[in-house]
Order: C-alpha cells, then sequence, then structure tokens
C-alpha cells in the first residue's frame, strides 16, 4: 500500500488539459447526492463519502451489492449462507439484520418494515449490472433520513437508458453450478422519453457438501450438509423517465437453501429443507421542478417485502418432521416532498416532509398440516417526519452546515440534529468537522410480544452521537486521499437477552452501550497507461461498556487494495483486489482468526458487439469463517474457497 | 486504541501523506470545467479577424474556482499560435475583447444580459447556468452520474458566426 502511494509522480496520469474530451468526459467528478439529498462536490458534502461506480462494478466483477460493499474502506460483510450483514465502524453485531445502516434506491428507503434489514446480498433484488454508482455516506444521517441511519447511508443510485445504450444479453456460466441469463434495453426517444427494462435470472447450486464440525456425530451425517446450499434469484428493473418524472419499478426475489441448521433446526434435512423466501417489489414515482431559484421534489412510492422460512424440526424418531413455515409480509406508502432553494447570504436550505404509512407489518407462523395459524401478529403503524437542513458558506474558505429532523412515531418522537464546518485552503483540499445524532426505532419483529412477551412494548429508540474528523485531498490531477476518524457513543441499544418467561426464550431490552473510535485511510490514484488504483486501511476498536469487551465480530484492522490495469489485448482490463480481515471475536468469546481474499477479474469487449469476461473469486482459495449468530451452534460458518465466472455479453443494437 | 496499534497507523500516514505536500492540483470540480472549457475552445473555429491578436482572450465571471482552474490549465499553452490569457469579470465589467465567456452563480436575468450584450459578435458562451440555451447561450455544462456532459445550441453558434468541429457535436448531449 505504502508503495503504491510512494510512486513517483512520474506515474502519475498525463496532466487535465492534455486529456481529449472523451476522456475528460469518463471521470468522476466526484460528486455525491446521499450527503445532502441534492449532488454536490464530495469536498464540501458534510460527511465522509465512499462511492463505487458502474465502471469499477464491471472491471471488478462484482455480482452483489454486497461484494460492492466489501471494497469500501472499513466495511466488512458477514455471510451465514443466508443473510449478508454489513459492518461499519467496527459494529456488526451476529444475528442482526442490517438494520442500523439505511438502504436506499436512488433516495428512496428501502429497508423493510418489520426487520428494517437492508439486504445487500442477492436478496437485495437488483442486479448490480444496473448500478450506476453506489454511494457510502459514513457516519449519522437521521437529522436528513430518520429511522435507520445510525451508522452509516448506502444510496444505490440506478442506470437510465444513455448508461445501456441499446439493448444486450448477457450469459455468464461458472463453478458451483452457477448460470445468469440477462436482458437489458435502455432508450432515449426523440420526445424526451428515456425508458430502461432490464431482467435477470441467476441460479447457482453452491457448496455441494459443507462440513460444519459442531454437527460431526454418525446421527447428523457426520457434520456434511449435502446439496443444501442453492441460492436462486429473479430480478426485473425498468425506470421511465419524461421531463421531470421519472417512474422506477423493481421486482426482486430470492431463494436460499440453508445448510446451517440455524434455529434449532434438523441438520442434513434433504425433503424439508430449511429455506427462506425474499421478495421486494418497489413502484416509485419522483417528481423533480425548478420554480425560479427553488427545486422542488415529490415523491410517492409503494414497497411490499414478504418473507418465508420454512424450518423443519425433529418429531418422534421414524415419523416426518415437524416443518415450521414462518411468514411476513410488510408494505408501505411513502410520500414525501422537498425543496431546496438558494438564500442570500450564500446559503442553501433543503427542507422536506415526509409521510409513511406501514399498511401492513404482519408476521405469523403455522405449522404444516395443521389448519390454523399458530402464532399471527396484525400490525400497522404510520410516521411522520419533518427536516430542514441550512448550509451557509460563510466565507470562500469556510462552510457550516446544521440540520434538524423531527420525527413522529405512534409510541414516541425523536428529534435529531448534525452539524458540520467544513473549511478548504483550496478548492482541491477540505478538512471536516462533523457532528450527528441518529436514532434506529424498535422494529415490528423486536416488538412481537407474542415471541418476546409483553415487556418489549416498553422498547425504546436508541441513540448514536458520532463525531468525524475528515481531511480530503486532491492532488496533481491524479490522487485523492483521504483520512477520516470518528468517535461515537451509541446507548440504548436493542439487545437480545434470556428470558424464560417468553415463548421463545429470549426478549429485548434497551440495554447495550458502545464507545467505539477509528481512523481511516483512502488513497485513490489515476496513474499512466489507464492504471487505476486504490488503496484503504481502517483500524478500530469498538467497546461494550457493560463488559468492557470488544464487541463480536468487530475487527481491529481492515485493509484493502486494488488495481485495475489494461490487460494484453486491446480494449481489455484486468482488475485486481486484496482485503485484509483482522481477527475477529464470536459469540462464544473464542476467534475466527484473520483472513485475505484475492480476487481477479478480466473483461475483453471483442469487436463492436461482444463482450467477454471472467473472474475468480478468492484466488488464492483461502479457507476462512464469519462469525455466526447465537441461533447457530456453529461458532464460526465456513465461506466460499476459490469459484469461477464467465460471461459473454452481446449488443443487440446502439444508438 | 492500544498504544502499538495507533503509533503504527500514524506511521503509516505520516508515510502515505508525504507526496501530498508536492505541487497541488484538482481533479475537482472546477478544473474538470476549465479542461473542458480548453478543450471546447480547441476545437472551435473562430471567423478571421482582420488583426488577429497575439492573445486570445477567455473571461470568467461569477466562478473565481474556475478561474483560478482556468490559469492553471493554460499556463504554456497556445490556441492556433496565440497564448492565452484569464480574465475575471464583475457583474458590472465590460465583457469586451473576450473571445470566450465562461458565466456561472449569477441571476438568470444577468446572464441574459450578458449573452445578449455579445449577440452576434464570435464570443463562445459556455455555462453551467440552468437554460442556458433558452436565451441564446451557446455551450452548457452539467453533470450527469457524476460525469461531465454538455449541450449545445447549434443555432446560437451559427449566429455568433463560430463553427465547433463535427467531433464536438458528436460528443454533445442533443439539447
Amino acid at each position: 500500500m505504502g508503495i503504491l502511494a510512494l510512486a513517483s509522480s512520474a506515474w502519475a496520469q498525463a496532466p487535465l488539459p492534455d486529456l481529449s474530451l472523451e476522456e475528460l468526459m469518463r471521470i468522476d467528478a466526484g460528486r455525491v447526492f446521499g450527503a445532502s439529498e441534492r449532488i454536490q462536490p464530495v469536498t464540501e458534502a458534510p460527511a465522509a463519502v465512499s462511492f463505487v461506480t458502474a465502471e469499477e462494478i464491471k472491471r471488478y466483477g462484482y455480482r452483489t451489492l454486497a461484494d460492492i460493499l466489501r471494497s469500501i474502506r472499513g466495511i466488512y460483510v458477514t455471510d451465514d449462507r443466508n443473510f449478508s450483514l454489513v459492518g461499519a465502524q467496527g459494529f456488526a453485531t451476529p444475528g442482526d439484520y442490517n438494520s442500523r445502516i439505511l438502504l436506499m434506491v436512488n433516495g428512496h428507503r428501502v429497508n423493510d418494515n418489520v426487520f428494517g434489514q437492508a439486504e445487500i446480498g442477492a436478496e437485495f433484488g437488483l442486479d448490480p449490472a444496473l448500478f450506476e454508482r453506489v454511494e457510502f455516506i459514513r457516519g449519522p444521517a437521521s437529522s436528513l433520513y430518520g429511522n435507520s441511519a445510525f451508522f452509516g447511508v448506502v444510496n444505490v443510485i440506478t442506470k437510465s437508458s444513455s448508461a445501456l445504450d441499446g439493448g444486450s444479453v448477457t450469459v455468464e456460466a461458472g463453478s458451483l453450478g452457477t448460470g445468469l441469463v440477462r436482458t437489458s434495453f435502455g432508450h432515449s426517444f426523440a420526445n424526451g422519453l428515456d425508458l430502461t427494462v432490464s431482467g435477470t435470472v441467476d441460479h447457482t447450486d453452491g457448496i455441494g457438501r459443507i462440513f460444519f464440525p459442531a454437527f460431526n456425530s454418525p446421527s447428523t451425517n457426520n457434520g456434511i450438509a449435502e446439496n443444501l446450499d442453492s441460492e436462486g434469484t429473479k430480478q426485473f428493473y425498468s425506470r421511465l423517465s419524461f421531463k421531470g418524472l421519472t417512474l422506477i419499478t423493481i421486482y426482486g426475489t430470492r431463494h436460499k437453501d440453508i445448510p446451517t441448521a440455524s434455529f434449532g433446526t434438523l441438520f442434513n434435512e434433504q425433503v424439508w429443507r430449511e429455506q427462506t423466501t425474499d421478495r421486494h417489489s418497489l413502484i416509485d414515482a419522483d417528481y423533480e421542478r425548478s420554480v425560479g431559484h427553488t427545486n422542488l421534489t415529490f415523491r410517492a412510492s409503494f414497497d411490499r417485502f414478504s418473507y418465508d422460512g420454512i424450518y423443519p424440526f425433529e418429531s418422534d424418531p421414524g415419523s416426518d418432521p415437524i416443518v415450521g413455515q414462518n411468514g411476513v409480509v410488510g408494505s408501505r406508502w411513502s410520500f414525501a416532498g422537498g425543496l431546496t432553494r438558494s438564500l442570500p447570504g450564500r446559503q442553501t436550505v433543503r427542507a422536506g416532509l415526509e409521510f409513511i404509512d406501514n399498511i401492513s407489518q404482519n408476521q405469523f407462523v403455522r405449522y404444516l398440516g395443521s389448519p390454523d395459524l399458530a402464532m399471527s401478529e396484525v400490525r400497522s403503524s404510520t410516521q411522520h417526519a419533518v427536516y430542514v437542513e441550512d448550509e451557509i458558506k460563510l466565507s470562500r474558505r469556510f462552510i457550516f452546515s446544521g440540520g434538524l429532523r423531527y420525527d413522529g412515531y405512534g409510541a414516541f418522537m425523536k428529534v435529531t440534529p448534525r452539524s458540520a464546518l467544513i473549511f478548504m485552503p483550496s478548492s482541491a483540499q477540505s478538512f471536516k468537522y462533523l457532528y450527528g445524532r441518529s436514532f434506529r426505532a424498535p422494529n415490528a419483529y423486536e416488538l412481537n410480544d407474542f415471541y418476546f412477551g409483553q415487556s418489549v412494548g416498553s422498547l425504546r429508540p436508541e441513540s448514536i452521537d458520532t463525531h468525524q474528523l475528515v481531511w480530503e485531498r486532491y492532488t496533481n490531477d491524479w490522487m485523492r486521499t483521504s483520512v477520516s476518524s470518528y468517535w461515537y457513543k451509541a446507548d440504548g441499544l436493542i439487545t437480545s437477552v434470556l428470558d424464560e418467561t417468553t415463548v421463545i426464550g429470549t426478549t429485548f431490552v434497551n440495554q447495550e452501550s458502545v464507545h467505539a473510535k477509528g481512523l481511516e485511510f483512502e488513497a485513490q490514484m489515476r496513474l499512466k497507461w489507464g492504471w487505476k488504483a486504490l488503496a484503504s486501511y481502517a483500524v478500530q476498536k469498538a467497546i461494550d461498556q457493560d463488559t468492557q469487551a470488544e464487541l463480536p465480530n468487530s475487527p481491529r484492522q481492515i485493509v484493502k487494495a486494488r488495481l485495475s490495469i489494461p490487460g494484453p489485448l486491446p480494449r481489455s482490463f484486468v482488475s485486481i483486489e486484496g482485503q485484509y480481515l483482522g481477527r475477529r471475536k464470536t459469540v462464544s468469546a473464542s476467534y475466527v482468526s484473520s483472513n485475505t481474499v484475492a480476487n481477479v477479474n478480466l473483461i475483453q469487449p471483442m469487436g463492436h458487439q461482444w463482450e467477454f469476461y471472467a473472474g475468480v473469486r478468492n484466488v488464492f482459495d483461502t479457507k476462512y469463517l464469519d462469525p455466526a449468530s447465537s441461533s447457530h451452534r456453529q461458532d464460526a460458518i465456513p465461506q466460499n474457497g476459490r469459484t469461477f465466472r464467465v460471461g459473454l455479453q452481446l449488443k443487440l443494437w446502439s444508438k | 486504541m492500544h498504544k502499538k496499534s495507533s503509533c503504527f497507523s500514524f506511521a503509516l500516514i505520516a508515510i502515505l501523506m508525504v507526496p501530498l505536500f508536492a505541487r497541488a492540483q484538482d481533479v475537482t470540480d472546477p478544473s474538470l470545467k476549465a479542461a473542458f472549457i480548453y478543450n471546447v475552445a480547441k476545437f472551435n473555429e473562430w471567423p478571421e479577424e482582420n488583426s488577429p491578436s497575439k492573445v486570445f482572450s477567455m473571461c470568467v465571471l461569477g466562478d473565481a474556482a474556475v478561474a483560478e482552474a482556468l490559469e492553471r490549465t493554460v499556463k504554456g499553452r497556445l490556441l492556433r499560435g496565440a497564448e492565452i490569457s484569464v480574465t475575471r469579470l464583475t457583474p458590472t465589467g465590460s465583457v469586451r475583447g473576450c473571445r470566450l465567456l465562461y458565466l456561472s452563480g449569477i441571476k438568470k436575468e444577468q446572464a441574459a444580459n450578458i449573452v445578449a450584450s455579445v449577440r452576434g459578435t464570435p464570443v463562445l458562451t459556455i455555462s453551467d447556468l440552468g437554460g442556458f440555451h433558452e436565451y441564446g447561450g451557446i455551450v452548457r455544462l452539467l453533470f450527469e452520474d457524476g460525469q461531465l456532459r454538455f449541450t449545445i445550441d447549434q443555432e446560437s453558434a451559427k449566429k455568433s458566426w463560430l463553427q465547433l468541429s463535427t467531433r464536438i457535436l458528436k460528443l454533445a448531449n442533443t439539447k
């Protein structure tokens, strides 16, 4: 990493003015939307921001949002072979459902309304080939977005027709019985109508035989789960825009067999397999209009989430297992209106209103063969919010910004502030001090009193106070560096504790308090001969204040480096990345060792119509494990070894 | 944080930061815009002048950062044999002598007045203001998905006796 950054500036890319217009148009100007709900230069944004572009997603062959997030400094992803859990700022408690990260698609919240879950694996339901860019905004942002914007915000910006440029068909095949077919179409009509449609079907058999030492006994197939790791997705995306109106529809479904026998289910059960199916539908209408110096936005969206889990439990010897089906249906309308306006005194004000109607947040359990539901929790709720943020350019060098948001729920209300002071010695450099408070409201799952007893009715939102210092700098047209440090106090975290009086044997209380601090460094370089490189380093320490112990699944150090270079043939690129994750504690206080994983990807256009690509993930076949939640008998779950994929894209036509 | 690890990380950062104290130039917004302006100028034909001037004058109004970046960009570079000068205009100042005019961060009425004042003369007007073509501006810059894009109003260019190369017109988004 040091070697990369110390490379003499003789390696630096040609000066900007000597680049052609085409090359200039490919440069990323470093702009971000999600930090202030409007587009602004990263250096002026009141946050520490990272982003991954469509070009990078293609070059590195990222197949899921989880792959993309893994490439971002300080972020790590834990996979229990069912759901992917994202860790940021040293926090990723196994068994959590990503409810402390806000996930947005084009600025619209897509965390579900039962678990508050940000689905980042294949279950996200949107093909990364359709991402224009992914922004990650570190730290609290409840003052703008409300609930769940606790450790950070992930904003996925989807492609319009210009990025797809005509129609294409893509076919992929790979190890572990992997196959994918995608068809995409994008066209901009003369009358201004812009249309994009895409569909993807993806399947993988997964690992045929997975050995879990925790089940190593003759009665449980000597710990080997056979053919229980398959995953299949179907994804549909369309975008229609005309004048200021954009209409997006998304449908995604993912089915996963679970090999881990989690939640006390039967191990290696082949008939009634443990499995989950997640579905998300979204219809999102967004209208933008400028009136004088005021930019107005209106938005109406409908989300529907559903989830089904099949769980086989042991019954009398010789008879069929007892099969439990757990289902969730969440649907909601969201309405939002906002305005951005420049005011005298070099001020920019952003203000907005939001109303969410959670029509259903229903959960049920039934047992196969029984006509009655064993558990049914029918729930609905509403939320409303109002917020304002003001950015004042105090002078050419200083920007102050302050924001405040009020969120009203049935049982409580929450006011969250944020402020930022930004000093820019030049347009190429900025120093930022950021402070923000965020909250996460108890979700419908945690409030399920059938599972967790009446006491969960008194759960309150958890809150976090985060301070950040950020230094961002652009150097000599070829390097961007960013140093950020943070410290936070998170209080009243909703924690799972044992409680024998409840049906499940656990309940939730506002208990845990965590203090953490960390330091992150990143350098991004644009070098000669079309080389692009990025290196990052994060060191962090997160401590539970009750036990004074460090948190489970919280690596002390994370190092990442990646390099993309032109390949042996014209227009081809070879991209290599390596990721190191320090050792992590498991929930039973043992450790999984540190690991380094390397991936390689090649893209090779052939003529004007064809493009070939191939990728190998975990090139060195590193054996490593991710800590498991307490609903697993295993302490840690093995991850994929070396896998490969090849793909071919055919452009049917282009403009 | 343990003493050992924080020492390590600070040492690392100190090492990594060394090259940063070299001469700084940015690839932020302003320098990208400046490089773009220079590039467009390279591919634009101005009508022959009776007495060709030795200095080609680019004027910037309303964006000091772009003016700064443009000065760096054109330093030591020529445009068809002529040296390039960068002039920072004030809202009330004259635009006389400007052959290229970049407008930003001013009110629509102001911009419209300035564009009207150079109408019919060979001045290439460029701006990132919304609706720049509505009152006869020639090149409008915008950012799409974090990348620089532009639109060209060919009618206005013709009225100003300017001929943009087909290469540029191909890259321009249709208005």
